[in-house]
């Protein structure tokens, strides 16, 4: 036999040595999956406007949370846990980024981080770790964020392939500009003082949607008498389509894996599934009452009542299928190796003649949101009474999962997993939805949570509301009714210089030198 | 090939070039076209505008100037596509009726009911209309006052020559502007391009 290769021979061999090399990857990460994972799977279950005070697993009258109740049962329940911002830009990249808005600068409606943060988020901690990333959220706020951070997302589940209807066209067509689209695509279709911004294509568009909605809600009538769950005029859908498919999405996923998963719920508008309404209608609630904040809308107590009640039924549903998901994850074993952590990005006011969540109010109806964290094979409940915030997750999740903390957090370890509870530790709440992205905040509310104490400040209002301060002990005063401020006070003098002189640091880079 | 399709391509041939002379005589001239199109740009971009104008501060808070002028790009883009569709019913009608009826007059006549028709839809945005709710006694009320107000201004300018004169040389001394708005539209259709690139 000839030693030498000839021309025909030696072509065979090359057109075959990139299959050869397919083949060798292939087995080669077979292998690596195949090997079992050491390393825990981490699902960060969000759920949108969520306020603790209205789950019953924080002692809430009405029993709006009971699968979340028995979730708690294995898990660290953190019981003064703060949002970062107040809707859900500011929240999500609060949680998202540890960093508070003033950092990160996503601090106006459908805002986005600045380009510093791009790449320092949850997403690519995990990334770093070696994990498959994957998202989901019905929220197009959040969209925006998840968008922004795609390139450290392996699977980023499109809104609208989990939704009944979706009529966005900004992420199908101009998914690589898809911020400024979409802006540009708000103007054209949301009406705004004169109107939508397109003449012709926003009417033509309206209807079509219209008659889409209108086939879809009778098709749902039966099940949603109330009508469907939907994303501020773009998004239809029903929780448990989202559910169904992370069920199937937790089973195939490849290990380690971290899952975002942002719901809408329990986000307005309040129509849960037919079983719910009328849940608490004999089960009424004397709220204390509340003095109409003059920064506040014009919001009846009745209305207020009745949209309370509505947001507790919405809660239940979405309760309802968070424990489908654990009861799912129990029998599948999947909480042998995943941690579970149960947060959302800020809460809700309905109260003091306001409603929402895009106003200028912080107070703990808005700021306190829940924390619970089940740890692979925790069979007992532990509550945590220090304050944290939302920026203390990633640096956790991080050294759970072996990464090193980044420096450039803002948060801390939580309490049991690493960190000491410290009541001496401040934590601020940011709404600056007004004031320019690079720019000195000039119009803001900042929240400042110290002890027992919250310092309220606001600033840049009209009605006089700028320079103004409101203090209120929170162990005395959970309702926030009496003011306690006062500039000769010692008290409300010290937390007062301490803020300003952080809405100083934070302006700096701004100022104009 | 088999003699089937060989007797009937040279029919075809035949056919296709009676047919593209007879469609370009019944569309009007490329001139009274443009002009046409120019009382479509100028409704449509002068809302799209003044939306874009009220909203923009809001979001120049948190985008940079480029920012904005890809936002403005998207809008005045998609104000070029929405005159160009109320263009092309124009055209059609022409095509379909009689000269005398419409081509002839297709400057002043195409003018108008494109006019109207961005004035009724901006009423109807500003009151935000949903025309997806209305009835059938809606859909006729709503019918007969814009085809009644159409019909009004037709009919004046086939009795009053004048009239229609007049239409015709407003539309043309407004070219200038149109011919602004349709330049800054292709613009934004090329920014829109270069950011998706």
């Amino acid at each position: 036999m000839s030693r030498s290769i000839n021309r025909r021979n030696f072509l065979k061999l090359a057109a075959a040595a990139p299959l050869v090399g397919a083949g060798l990857r292939w087995a080669k990460s077979n292998v690596e999956n195949a090997a079992p994972s050491n390393r825990p799977n981490v699902l960060l279950v969000v759920f949108d406007t969520l306020m603790a005070r209205h789950m019953s697993v924080y002692g809430y009258p009405r029993d709006t949370t009971p699968n979340l109740n028995r979730f708690a049962q294995n898990a660290t329940v953190f019981h003064r846990h703060y949002a970062g911002g107040s809707f859900t830009s500011s929240g999500t990249s609060s949680l998202l980024t540890s960093n508070y808005p003033w950092t990160q600068r996503s601090i106006n409606l459908m805002g986005t981080v600045s380009q510093a943060f791009e790449h320092k988020n949850l997403f690519r901690i995990f990334g770093d770790a070696g994990y498959t990333r994957v998202a989901y959220t019905h929220n197009w706020m959040a969209a925006q964020l998840l968008n922004q951070f795609r390139g450290d997302i392996n699977y980023w589940k499109p809104t609208r392939e989990l939704a009944l209807s979706d009529i966005e066209i900004a992420d199908r067509f101009f998914g690589n500009d898809h911020d400024v689209a979409l802006s540009a695509e708000r103007v054209l279709t949301i009406p705004n003082t004169y109107g939508t911004g397109s003449l012709f294509l926003s009417p033509l568009q309206q209807a079509w949607s219209s008659h889409d909605d209108q086939q879809l809600q009778a098709k749902y009538q039966a099940q949603f008498p109330r009508g469907l769950p939907n994303s501020a005029q773009t998004t239809t859908f029903i929780i448990e389509d989202a559910v169904n498919w992370l069920q199937t999405e937790l089973k195939q996923v490849s290990s380690p894996s971290f899952i975002y998963f942002h719901l809408l719920p329990p986000h307005e508008p309040y129509n849960p599934r037919k079983e719910f309404i009328g849940l608490f209608d004999d089960d009424p609630i004397v709220e204390p009452p509340k003095p109409l904040h003059p920064l506040g809308t014009d919001f009846d107590e009745i209305a207020e009542n009745l949209a309370r009640r509505h947001y507790d039924e919405f809660l239940a549903y979405a309760d309802a299928e968070f424990g489908r998901l654990y009861d799912f994850m129990v029998r599948e074993k999947m909480l042998d190796n995943t941690y579970v952590v149960f947060t959302s990005d800020h809460g809700q006011i309905l109260e003091r003649g306001t409603k929402g969540h895009t106003n200028p109010l912080l107070y703990e109806t808005i700021t306190h949101i829940p924390l619970m964290i089940c740890a692979p094979g925790q069979t007992h409940r532990v509550d945590v009474q220090a304050p944290t915030s939302c920026l203390d997750v990633l640096p956790t999740l991080a050294q759970i999962i072996g990464q090193p903390v980044p420096d450039w957090t803002g948060g801390q370890l939580l309490p049991t997993f690493g960190g000491q509870a410290d009541l001496d530790r401040t934590i601020y709440t940011v709404d600056a939805k007004n004031s320019p992205k690079q720019g000195i905040l000039n119009q803001a509310t900042v929240a400042m949570i110290k002890n027992d104490y919250k310092l309220i400040h606001y600033r840049g209002y009209e009605k006089g509301y700028t320079g103004t301060f409101e203090l209120y002990n929170l162990k005395q005063d959970p309702e926030e009714l009496t003011n306690l401020y006062s500039p000769n006070a010692s008290t409300g003098n010290e937390l007062q210089n301490e803020l300003l002189a952080k809405m100083d640091q934070v302006n700096k880079p701004y100022q104009r030198t | 090939m088999n003699s089937t399709t060989d007797k009937f391509t040279p029919i075809v041939r035949e056919s296709s070039r009676a047919l593209s002379p007879s469609l370009a005589r019944r569309l009007p001239s490329r001139q009274d076209t443009f002009h046409v199109l120019g009382a479509c740009v100028i409704p449509v971009f002068l809302w799209s505008l003044l939306s874009f104008l009220n909203e923009v501060p809001g979001f120049a808070l948190r985008l940079s100037l480029w920012d904005v002028i890809g936002m403005a790009s998207y809008i005045l883009a998609a104000a070029l596509v929405e005159s160009v569709l109320l263009l092309l019913p124009l055209l059609v009608i022409s095509a379909l009726l009689p000269a005398r009826f419409f081509r002839n007059h297709f400057l002043a006549f195409g003018s108008a009911i494109a006019v109207i028709t961005s004035l009724w839809i901006m009423y109807a945005n500003y009151h935000t209309l949903d025309f997806s709710t209305w009835g059938v006694s809606e859909w006729l009320i709503g019918l007969a006052l814009y085809l009644g107000s159409i019909a009004i201004a037709l009919a004046l300018m086939l009795r009053w020559k004048h009239v229609e004169e007049i239409v015709g040389s407003v539309v043309q001394r407004v070219s200038t502007l149109s011919t602004v708005y349709i330049a800054i539209g292709l613009m934004g259709i090329l920014i829109v391009l270069i950011r998706n690139i």
